[in-house]
């Protein structure tokens, strides 16, 4: 166990967070929404890089400026998506949409591959290395990861707002809860579903666009960090942008602990993350929240009873 | 779970319980029986070298592994995308037994499957409480982490990133490797039939259409479940076995890959989940496709690309047509298909019997 | 003798008390309706009683044992099962195979089971439909199915759950023969239902939940004429609750 390092690694831990939760919003919106695990999150993240890639290439658009581009495009793809084909197997077993996801993971993953071969690319521009210190800490930030750290925290920020300011979010929060009673208020579930799933997309393309900055990518890129992402989503208990947040928080926390304090090795890292998500699946189904006393608006199996029930109205 | 969609979960696997038990029996027990005979004589025939016999031989494991997949991915619904842990686990102990601790070829084929089997009881149990995607999911955190623990922490035991090399003296010629598999595989197909007129099966098929009413019927789900997995991790762990013999080259970047789970559920999916000959057909195909095409080279943009490069994308297109438009598979589009003719067949039977009466009855 | 105990058993769902404090017993041989109004918590009590829902309190006796809170899988194993008040039959089994999967995994579990299969949709009347997949049954004939299923674990307790509602009268009054007969053969009923003429010309005797509650458990003629019963199905007044 190495004390010494605690700081600097929990920091550094705190900065992968933001990352973590950004690139798990948007699976836990879709899955919110419609009860659907976008298992094409990990071909999506490797596009939006692609594309931030092509932006800077192309046109010279700075690569920090490209998930101005990228969202909405990705957004009006995800909506598209949605229309066409996914829609189709609404309300059919999960499995299904699983493997419907799956192959659109395998179509663009090859396509990424013949377009762009399978040579890793990064992007290098003068910021993307520099960092900064803290001399009283003992501490070298990376300039990238904390801009990617803010650009997490503004996007929950947002999110937030928008869930519990706007119609369109408190529609898709109330189809979240029960889509069958949003129906009956009236809310246009079908529209809410299209428009939940853009921005669903359109999330995960903001974190792949972030991701092109920090880390080399190929079309193969993406399949630890969904699994990690879903680990998340699950920590979260599923539909609340704050679990995810938390989620990403104690995942990241874990991971860097594990190696940078604990001493393991760094080729296991990712067992933190794969043994997180079976264990917590297992013996925690409905995620941190559930250890806190705070019940997911989804959840079917009943904790014991709280309060007294005011008239005992059995609806 | 609407009615709809559990219709539209359990076509699959009805597609292919129709017909008569006598009659279906003898046509499946001694089609395969003719079958496997035929392809043994065939592979009598072939030179020792031939490219043929080991085109065979891989054709039987993958079908094997088609098979097995789905007693427990098709007839009980319960998609893993996990098996790569059962084939790289039959793989090493197979070799490792016979290498290390020199064990007969059989016994270490048998104790690799039996450590497959009980690989699957330990993740098979726990996992078995989730339902729908959460099972799927967490089976590909249990593949990752599996692959992990014996690329890093047992490198001592499997070679790690550099793998495991046996010594020539356990391996089989071409002919011998090409009668294993093709016996194995007709093993599976059987066991496969007999499972999916069985007790077992028969459980599996309700659970996976309705779990609560299974449950209220008596029906240990767990259980049964635990069961079709550990007979479907035995099964994938023989194919395992075989191929290290067969190879004697082992690494877990390849036993242990993901692409060998995702390779299962294609074949599955595609030929027709929960039918019987679904997964053959689908194995077929893929293989095909992969040695047909697997040379070839396509130019894109100026740049040569391998065929086996991007093949998955074009079984993830297939997949995403079957799912789309005919979940039960290519089995169900061909039952579909003959239905059609049988139908036409049917009404013009009809029509023929209408202009007959009205001829009898009618026109004075 | 009693077959089965229901001891305070309440079932809560989240600050819900879906069935509250529930007393009740049934004797060996009885058929016992249950009623209340939408929402009552009678289907709860069947979950319960089934092993579906563990009992949030309380307990469940049966045959001198506690079953509450037994995988329903156990619950059938000891001779409960009980019918689903939306109709689920295995869709792409044929009528057959669906009794067969209670013959084969049920309670009692000897003989040929493709005969006792054939034998118990003789019972119901559904043997000539045998081997038709149970997706393209009519409504009625899926209940019957849902009844036959039931039967084929060989229960000694068989719950009921509005297999009745929603058939027309000829359908309904061929229901009450085949609940009559059961009876005959010595399985002990409870039986949800609305329809006050069913649930009157069939029970022994008659519990009435409301909120959750039982308000009253005695004969059918009696709980006509119960006020309590009587105000709760109109439900006008201000309840106390």
């Amino acid at each position: 166990m190495d004390l010494g390092n605690i700081l600097p690694v929990t920091v550094g831990a705190i900065l992968l967070a933001g990352l973590y939760a950004t690139m798990s919003y948007g699976l836990g919106l879709i899955y919110g929404v419609m009860r659907i695990v976008n298992l094409s999150h990990a071909g999506i993240m490797m596009l939006a890089a692609y594309t931030t890639l092509m932006l800077y290439r192309s046109f010279g658009i700075e690569p920090y400026l490209a998930p101005v581009i990228v969202m909405p495009l990705f957004f009006v793809i995800g909506m598209g998506f949605q229309r066409l084909i996914v829609r189709r197997i609404t309300g059919a077993a999960p499995i299904v949409s699983l493997l419907l996801l799956f192959s659109v993971w395998l179509i663009i993953q090859n396509a990424a591959y013949l377009i762009w071969s399978g040579n890793t690319q990064s992007i290098l521009r003068p910021y993307t290395t520099r960092s900064f210190r803290i001399e009283a800490l003992d501490l070298t930030i990376g300039w990238m990861r904390l801009g990617v750290f803010l650009a997490g925290v503004v996007t929950l920020i947002i999110l937030q707002f928008f869930l519990t300011r706007t119609y369109l979010g408190k529609a898709i929060r109330a189809t979240t809860q029960d889509r069958d009673s949003a129906k009956l208020v009236g809310i246009d579930v079908d529209r809410i579903s299209m428009v939940a799933f853009g921005i669903g997309i359109a999330l995960s393309a903001l974190a792949g666009a972030l991701f092109s900055m920090i880390l080399p990518f190929n079309p193969d890129f993406g399949r630890v960090l969904m699994l990690k992402s879903f680990a998340v989503i699950v920590l979260g208990g599923l539909t609340s942008f704050v679990g995810i947040a938390v989620g990403a928080l104690v995942l990241a926390l874990a991971e860097e602990w594990a190696v940078g304090v604990f001493g393991m090795q760094t080729a296991l890292k990712d067992l933190v993350s794969f043994s997180a998500l079976v264990l917590v699946l297992i013996l925690l189904p409905n995620g941190l929240p559930s250890l806190l006393g705070r019940m997911p608006v989804w959840r079917t199996k009943p904790a014991r009873p709280t309060t007294a029930p005011t008239g005992g109205k059995a609806a | 779970m609407t009615v709809k969609e559990r219709e539209r979960q359990s076509t699959a696997a009805a597609a292919t319980r129709r017909a008569g038990p006598g009659r279906e029996a003898l046509f499946a027990v001694g089609g395969a029986v003719l079958a496997a005979a035929i392809l043994a004589i065939f592979g009598l025939t072939l030179p020792a070298n031939s490219y043929l016999l080991f085109s065979g031989f891989l054709l039987f494991l993958f079908t094997t592994q088609s098979l097995a997949w789905n007693l427990v991915g098709g007839y009980g619904g319960q998609t893993s995308f996990g098996h790569a842990t059962f084939y790289g686990i039959g793989a090493y102990t197979t070799a490792l037994l016979q290498e290390n601790a020199g064990l007969h070829p059989v016994l270490a084929l048998l104790a690799g499957a039996l450590g497959a089997a009980v690989f699957s009881v330990i993740w098979g149990y726990p996992l078995f409480r989730l339902r729908g995607f959460y099972f799927a999911i967490a089976t590909i955190g249990i593949a990752e982490a599996t692959r992990l623990v014996a690329l890093s922490p047992l490198r001592e035991l499997t070679g790690g990133a550099s793998g495991f090399r046996m010594s020539t003296a356990g391996a089989g010629g071409r002919t011998s490797q090409y009668m294993t598999a093709l016996a194995l595989v007709l093993a599976t197909f059987l066991t496969s039939y007999w499972v999916r007129n069985s007790k077992l099966g028969l459980g599996l098929f309700a659970l996976n259409m309705d779990p609560e009413a299974a449950e209220t019927l008596g029906v240990d789900t767990t259980r049964l479940k635990a069961i079709s997995l550990a007979l479907s991790a035995f099964i994938v762990g023989l194919t395992g076995g075989i191929y290290a013999r067969a190879f004697l080259y082992i690494n877990p970047n390849d036993v242990f890959a993901f692409s060998v789970s995702i390779a299962m559920v294609l074949m599955s999916v595609i030929g027709g989940v929960g039918t019987l000959i679904g997964p053959i057909l689908g194995a077929v195909i893929y293989v095909v496709i992969q040695d047909q095409l697997g040379a070839a080279q396509i130019t894109f943009r100026g740049q040569t690309f391998q065929f086996r490069d991007v093949q998955l994308g074009l079984y993830g297109l297939l997949l995403a047509l079957i799912i789309l438009f005919e979940p039960a598979g290519l089995v169900g589009l061909f039952q579909r298909v003959a239905g059609r003719f049988r139908r036409r067949g049917g009404t013009q039977a009809v029509a023929e019997q209408q202009a007959l009466l009205r001829n009898e009855t009618g026109d004075e | 003798m009693a077959l089965l105990e229901v001891q305070g058993v309440s079932r809560y769902f989240g600050g819900l008390r879906a069935v509250d404090h529930v007393d009740m017993v049934v004797g060996e041989g009885e058929l016992v309706g249950l009623i209340g109004p939408n929402g009552a918590g009678k289907t709860t009590l069947f979950r319960v009683i089934a092993g579906v829902y563990p009992p949030s309190a309380g307990q469940v006796i049966f045959n001198g044992e506690s079953v509450g809170g037994l995988h329903p899988n156990r619950v059938c194993h000891k001779g409960i099962t009980s019918t689903h008040q939306v109709v689920r039959p295995f869709p792409a089994l044929t009528v057959l195979e669906n009794v067969l999967v209670g013959v084969q995994y049920g309670n009692v579990r000897s003989g040929d089971p493709r005969q006792r299969a054939r034998e118990v949709l003789e019972f119901v009347g559904l043997a000539h439909r045998a081997d038709v997949l149970a997706r393209n049954l009519t409504l009625p004939d899926r209940k019957r199915l849902e009844v036959a299923r039931a039967l084929g674990t060989g229960p000694k307790l068989l719950l009921l759950d509005e297999v009745i509602a929603g058939l027309n009268q000829t359908e309904a009054a061929r229901t009450m023969d085949l609940i009559r007969s059961i009876k005959r053969q010595g399985v002990t009923i409870l039986m949800i239902e609305h329809n006050m003429r069913v649930i009157m010309g069939l029970s022994d005797r008659i519990v009435v939940l409301h909120h959750g509650e039982k308000i009253a458990d005695a004969p059918p003629e009696q709980v006509s004429r119960d006020p309590k019963v009587i105000e709760a199905y109109l439900g006008e007044s201000p309840v106390s609750a």
